[in-house]
């Protein structure tokens, strides 16, 4: 995972959650994956984790919104944009 | 002659004739059907078209009022079947019917939450009689939704401001604030009267002002279709089922095919609901009326009174209790759900499997999601984002103790406000004893079953799942002896009595 760039991270650590739960089926990265039910709150925790340990963000410096973790697409702009990191 | 023949042939003999064949198809080819469109998992390419015509839409909607009739018989079933209708048939405008619907089922019944409190206060201080109360009720609803619009506008332009970057905790303290000055009697008369009023309001939509707040996103749709929001008319308790505009405008359905895949994931819900109502009803009577067990609460009361029942009643009682609670639970939460699926909405169902759960947090999570997600966007993320976060294990397990302890207790409390009229602040505290300490045993099952790793389904053995599966029921079961179901009568001592005499 050291040298994937940001989107093969995040859908690859998303696959890993799902396959953990039995979810095989495949995913778009426009597809909404905590409010469609697919992800949970735990999976939700550790995707938090991930993005603080992987990107550095801070999220209590940006607040926090299920829409910006719902999808793969929604994980790139959150990392792409400049504010949230510490 | 040739009819007895063709019947013996047909139901007595060795072959089949082409036209029995045929004739058989078409029964079962029809039962079948009936049981795929209005039971079935999938939805066939036939009946998905059809429920996009004129007739289909009709069909849908007049299966779901007929079965929501038995979860609601009341002044608001026709504004709800309305509003189902017109969302079927002009979605374009299904924003304005919700807010206009929930406007309606909300003058029909103002005080949903709490009907009797404005009364009781008022026969408390003697002033029942000074008093219209039908003035009073849309009087104080009138004042609370221009103080929720005057909070929702001062978050969207005044975010920054130290009071209003955690809203959450600034209106727990103004609503305790206002519990404390009501319980101290600061007021008297009718001052009073309207002050309980206004508090017994603020609670009963506490946490739907919650979700607004929380709705950064949702800053474009207008304040008044976000109002339509609070307690829609799909229903619900103090906690909102369906989080906000954002989390609805997620889940709407966005053409006339996902319209259509809604309103029969909507309709098979609600028959689903019904029969598990049904089952619910014949299970209450088995248990109670011909097996003869009493309610967890007699069984405990019996308990205090020194005439224990056996133990084989006693783990009866506690087992029949947790099924009738996961039921009522169940259909209680899915038929909203269904409501709002046939209105366009598509929710997570409320429960989903809870007897499946292999782990403790799993079982939180299918039991009563609405509420697990109230606990966790509002006392949870706040906490886990802002503390120990050097430190993995002890900001899941704070976080944790904050939702399932602190924020449980917090919502009860709230949504038991009476309690503090009733008895006063000091002894109402005091009653929560019990269910405090039920708290922190879900808490603390819950941060070790997270801190636990996730088996991966693909490598778990049926017996060893089955075995998971036990043992959370049993948890569960054995915490619920804490749990009194919002009557808070049985001390600490009595309910630990009863859990000792579940196993000597």
């Amino acid at each position: 995972m050291e040298n994937q760039q940001p989107q093969a991270k995040i859908r690859e650590f998303i696959m890993r959650r799902l396959q953990a739960k039995g979810d095989m089926a495949p995913f778009e990265d426009s597809d909404v994956l905590v409010t469609g039910g697919r992800l949970d709150s735990l999976d939700v925790v550790e995707m938090i984790s991930f993005l603080e340990g992987e990107f550095g963000l801070n999220f209590s410096i940006i607040g926090f919104d299920r829409a910006y973790v719902d999808s793969v697409n929604a994980l790139m702009r959150l990392i792409s944009s400049p504010a949230p990191h510490s | 002659m040739g009819s007895s023949y063709s019947l013996k042939f047909n139901y007595f003999g060795k072959d089949i004739t082409p036209s029995f064949l045929a004739r058989a198809q078409t029964i079962w080819g029809e039962v079948a059907s009936l049981k795929f469109n209005y039971f079935g998992k999938d939805i066939t390419p036939s009946f998905l078209a059809r429920a996009q015509t004129i007739w289909g839409k009709v069909e849908l909607v007049a299966i779901f009022a007929g079965f929501w009739w038995s979860f609601d018989a009341s002044s608001t079933y026709l504004p709800v079947i309305l509003a189902i209708t017109l969302c079927a048939f002009i979605p374009r405008y299904r924003w304005h019917i919700v807010a206009a619907a929930t406007l309606i089922v909300f003058a029909l019944n103002p005080f949903w939450f709490n009907p009797t409190l404005p009364d009781f206060v008022a026969a408390q201080e003697g002033v029942t009689n000074q008093i219209n109360f039908n003035f009073l009720h849309y009087g104080i609803a009138l004042f609370f939704f221009c103080f929720a619009l005057a909070v929702i506008v001062c978050k969207q332009r005044f975010g920054h401001l130290a009071v209003l970057r955690r809203p959450i905790m600034a209106l727990l303290f103004l609503y305790f604030t206002l519990v404390l000055v009501a319980s101290q009697h600061v007021c008297h008369g009718l001052a009073q009267v309207l002050l309980w009023s206004f508090i017994t309001m603020f609670g009963g939509y506490f946490w739907f002002l919650g979700y607004a707040l929380l709705d950064g996103s949702a800053a474009t749709t207008p304040l008044l279709l976000r109002l339509g929001t609070f307690h829609p008319f799909w229903g619900s308790s103090t906690t909102p089922i369906g989080k906000g505009v954002s989390n609805l405008h997620n889940v709407e359905a966005k053409d006339a095919i996902e319209l259509a895949v809604i309103q029969i994931k909507g309709m098979r819900l609600i028959i689903v609901c019904s029969i598990l109502h049904l089952v619910l009803t014949w299970f209450v009577l088995a248990t109670h009326t011909y097996l003869g067990l009493p309610s967890l609460n007699e069984a405990i009361e019996h308990q205090a009174m020194g005439v224990p029942l056996s133990l084989a009643s006693c783990w009866a009682t506690l087992l029949a209790s947790f099924v009738e609670t996961v039921m009522r639970i169940a259909v209680w939460g899915n038929s909203i759900v269904a409501c709002a699926r046939m209105a366009g909405f598509n929710l997570l169902r409320n429960t989903y499997k809870p007897l499946q759960s292999r782990t403790l947090a799993e079982f939180w999570n299918r039991f009563y999601f609405y509420f697990k997600e109230l606990l966790v966007d509002f006392f949870f993320f706040p906490t886990f984002l802002r503390y120990f976060k050097k430190h993995k294990r002890l900001r899941i397990i704070f976080a944790t103790f904050m939702a399932a302890f602190v924020g449980n207790i917090i919502f009860h409390f709230m949504r038991d406000i009476d309690l503090v009229l009733r008895v006063g602040l000091v002894p109402a505290i005091a009653k929560f004893q019990t269910y405090a300490f039920y708290c922190f045993l879900l808490a603390t099952g819950i941060a070790v079953s997270q801190l636990r790793p996730r088996a991966s389904v693909q490598g778990s053995l049926l017996h060893s799942v089955q075995f998971s599966s036990c043992c959370v029921i049993v948890f569960f079961c054995l915490i619920s002896v804490f749990d009194d179901g919002g009557e808070y009568r049985v001390p600490l001592a009595t309910a630990l009595s009863f859990l000792r005499r579940l196993f000597w």
